[in-house]
């Protein structure tokens, strides 16, 4: 347990949870947390904003994904300076450092992985990308046919044009109703305009966390972080988030995907409750308890059998209430009634004694692989996303605590209000032979 | 963090020591007999009744008790190699020995397990025949290696077709060559994981290995060095996938490798932004999402190939070939620029620093050193001699190996006859 803590003129010092610690800084409100990774030779730095796809307008979707592909085009202190890239492009062309982003429902975030001696550099480069990347056609023209490409990759694939029918008719009102990627539509018909007007409601210091993970001390990344962001103005609307509270589901909704091919896939989302609340945990618990293996209940009764060829689910950390969904792609001349009323009767079917044994495991699965996943600073970065976006990055302390306290009684209860009416969304996605 | 390679008397181990609550195992065995639609199947069946039941366990009680000790054991088969992959926590790491153990020493093989996994591998080769991405590599390997070789993979029609040819017996016997082969073992946790998991091989690996009698050495295709376009049609993908590539005529250690591999990452280094082509085709051109080029398949005995892997949009794809063949032409023409090579060798050196952050990178780095024939030691004077290699050098065997001319295209997804058609011109 680390207790120590360092007393900045430029920060107030929030909290020590285990190794971590959290600063703000008392010029603009950055959140800054930082995990010491001794005798590595390894930074990992994380920019986190609380901007993502739920903060998009209609006729925009996609947009705060697009944005992310920009914010690595040059800024103009990277003009001024008379570089070719920007300086995020440059230092990985320069270095070989780790550098990606990624954009999901509730937030953004853009990481590097790089030897330590760059650590001054990589912050100079969020720094000044905060605010004053240049949005302009020439760069955005291009770029834009990348997220189209990206975006034909993920929809060539049966799951994903599935779930993005399927969470467009499980949400009415809320933002979770269609994907981070947007839609091919809204992405066609982006302009700058749209994309600095997202920008600048939202890349500010107040409304971003910079997590610090690695082989360097807490005094140089106070210090430098100081130096860096302490004059860039906060922005005192970005924190009024509005609140969207999706109308009462009424029965169970449909949506069938139809396509040339040979897939054919019966899909069954479920509303769970936001991340990392229990409810989460208990339903992450529940979807590999069926879906989750060579040895979960739908794997021996599908897959085994050979009525399906694999089952797998979806069920994203987000922060309110989501769809998780659970996909089963059907072998040969399976019919999909069939199979849905077949699972439908297996989870009626599940017994204290089943659920009794397969709890105990898969808590001890969940348990260590959240283990696993904390490999290195890179991991570390990333898992704490999510955290950070939830609202309170301590609870990726408590993870463990909160798994091993779920009982049998509480998962048969989280399997009671799933499966009913009022949050069932099931998906069909149909091929034809061309 | 420490590593170290060192010989035992049957099998030959990696070990990568470092203060951890976890552990990672992987051991490779290198079955390759001749390649047949058979013997890749009997692989495949293998992976599967590897964990479906042994000793006492049924499947069921088998893969629970691996699950309560918050432990995974997979297995899995490529290109004639066996490999199985044991994660644990160090507290509970004796307890899912003995279960990895039981299951490669004492395996049920029952029939009822047979059926199902005959089974289960039908319905996912079903599935394959969508995988455009896999479909266009394999059929790149296919235009370089002939039939038997261990690269070659099989269009999933054949193997469906050859399912019902295999017996249990095949496997058992299988099973035998794994027990009875050389093994390629690496380790990574703390000292004491270490020693427990070395004492299970040392066990394990007692009695003499059967020599292996067929080095493993490339057989080519009669036709590879022709240049060509291959076609598949996959109509419910939104992209062609591309996997583009040639022959490569040397092995691991030789210095054209080397001198290759530099030049090759300075073209499409695999990850990030920093190649030739992702500045090119994706950043300027806005062609494609991602475009990387390496070497495959090479070891210190066999040789292999350097592959483009990317797609395009079907309006795109013609134009995407045509800019990745002219950033090819152009730096087998030109070579590589003397800052090029002072920047890419910080971007190697860079990337060999981060793959230690990892304790699960790490093993699965010297692991496939391992396998390719090299250990630790040997790995780290490869690395040096990749740093220290000439840009002549590079320039020179860019100039030999990256032969424009004999570029094979691999093209899987929803490919019309008039785009199949306009592909194969742009090689004309």
């Amino acid at each position: 347990m680390r207790l120590s803590m360092i007393k900045h003129k430029d920060f107030n010092f929030i909290k020590t949870v285990q190794d971590i610690s959290e600063y703000s800084l008392k010029t603009n409100r950055l959140t800054v947390l930082y995990k010491h990774i001794p005798d590595t030779g390894v930074i990992t730095s994380n920019i986190v904003y609380l901007a993502g796809a739920r903060d998009e307008l209609i006729g925009e979707t996609g947009v705060a994904h697009m944005l992310e592909h920009m914010v690595f085009k040059p800024t103009k202190y990277d003009k001024e300076r008379g570089l070719k890239d920007s300086g995020a492009m440059n230092f990985e062309r320069n270095t070989g450092s780790v550098l990606n982003a990624n954009t999901w429902k509730d937030r953004t975030c853009y990481y590097f992985s790089y030897r330590k001696e760059n650590f001054s550099r990589v912050l100079q480069i969020e720094a000044e990308r905060m605010q004053d990347v240049l949005l302009i056609d020439e760069e955005f023209k291009p770029e834009r046919t990348n997220v189209l490409s990206e975006y034909d990759m993920y929809n060539g694939e049966p799951e994903f044009a599935l779930s993005v029918a399927m969470v467009g008719t499980a949400y009415h009102s809320h933002p979770y109703g269609h994907e981070t990627i947007g839609f091919r539509e809204d992405i066609e018909r982006y302009t700058t305009e749209k994309l600095q007007r997202f920008y600048k409601r939202f890349y500010s210091p107040n409304n971003a966390t910079l997590i610090v993970v690695g082989d360097i001390d807490e005094k140089s990344v106070l210090d430098k972080v100081a130096d860096l962001f302490k004059n860039i103005a906060p922005d005192p609307t970005v924190e009024d988030r509005p609140v969207t509270v999706e109308p009462k589901q009424e029965g169970v909704r449909r949506v069938e995907v139809v396509r040339a091919g040979n897939t054919n896939i019966l899909a069954i989302g479920v509303k769970h409750g936001g991340f990392p609340t229990k409810n989460w945990f208990e339903t992450m618990l529940t979807f590999k308890m069926l879906a989750g293996g060579a040895d979960s209940l739908f794997g021996k009764h599908l897959v085994d059998t050979g009525l399906a060829s694999a089952v797998s689910f979806m069920q994203e950390p987000t922060k309110d209430e989501n769809l998780g969904i659970i996909y089963i792609t059907l072998a040969g001349k399976t019919k999909s009634e069939k199979i849905e009323e077949k699972v439908l009767q297996l989870i009626k079917n599940i017994d204290q004694k089943w659920l009794k044994k397969r709890l105990k495991t898969t808590v001890a699965k969940a348990i260590s692989s959240e283990l696993y996943g904390r490999d290195s600073s890179l991991d570390i970065a990333g898992e704490m996303t999510e955290y950070i976006a939830s609202g309170d990055w301590s609870t990726y302390f408590k993870t463990k605590e909160l798994l091993s306290k779920i009982t049998v009684k509480d998962i048969e209860k989280n399997i009671q209000e799933l499966f009913t009416e009022t949050k069932m969304t099931i998906g069909n996605y149909k091929s034809f032979k061309q | 963090m420490e590593i170290k390679t060192t010989d035992y008397d049957n099998f030959k181990c990696s070990v990568v020591a470092k203060d951890t609550p976890v552990v990672s195992v992987i051991i490779t065995a290198d079955l390759h007999a001749s390649n047949s639609p058979q013997n890749t199947l009997v692989g495949e069946l293998l992976t599967d009744l590897l964990l479906a039941g042994a000793g006492k366990y049924s499947r069921d009680d088998f893969l629970q008790a691996v699950a309560a000790l918050g432990s995974s054991i997979n297995v899995s088969f490529s290109q004639g190699r066996l490999t199985i992959s044991l994660k644990s926590l160090a507290e509970n790491l004796s307890k899912t020995l003995k279960l990895l153990e039981v299951a490669i020493t004492n395996p049920t093989f029952s029939t009822s397990e047979y059926k199902r996994a005959t089974k289960t591998v039908k319905n996912s080769l079903e599935l394959y025949k969508e995988e455009a991405r896999t479909l266009a590599e394999d059929a790149l390997k296919r235009s370089f290696y002939g039939e038997t070789d261990r690269h070659y993979r099989y269009e999933p029609v054949d193997l469906i077709k050859a399912l019902n040819k295999i017996k249990l017996t095949d496997i058992k016997s299988l099973h035998k060559s794994f027990l009875t082969t050389f093994w390629f073992v690496s380790i990574g946790g703390n000292k004491k994981s270490v020693k427990t998991t070395l004492s299970l091989f040392k066990r394990l690996k007692k009695k003499p290995v059967v020599p292996k009698t067929n080095m493993a050495i490339a057989v080519l295709a009669e036709k590879s060095k022709k240049s060509k376009v291959l076609v598949e049609l996959v109509s419910s993908k939104q992209n062609v996938e591309f996997s583009i590539g040639g022959h490569l005529p040397f092995v691991l250690g030789d210095k054209d490798f080397m001198a290759f591999t530099f030049g090759l990452t300075v073209l499409g280094k695999w990850g990030g932004f920093a190649g030739r082509l992702m500045s090119t085709v994706r950043e300027k051109e806005g062609l494609t999402y991602t475009i990387y080029a390496r070497t495959e398949g090479v070891s210190k005995t066999e040789t292999g190939y350097w592959r483009i892997l990317t797609f395009f949009a079907p309006k795109d794809a013609v134009t995407g070939v045509k800019s990745t063949l002219r950033e090819i032409k152009k730096i087998y023409q030109e070579g590589i620029t003397e800052e090029e090579w002072g920047r890419f060798k910080e971007i190697l050196k860079t990337g060999e620093a981060l793959s230690y952050d990892s304790l699960a990178g790490t093993v699965s780095l010297v692991h496939s050193a391992l396998v390719s024939g090299i250990d630790y030691e040997e790995y780290k004077k490869y690395q040096k001699m990749l740093y220290e290699v000439s840009r002549e050098d590079i320039n020179k065997t860019l100039k030999q190996y990256l032969l424009p001319e004999n570029v094979v295209i691999s093209a899987a997804g929803p490919i019309d006859k008039k785009l199949e058609k306009e592909l194969k011109m742009v090689i004309k």
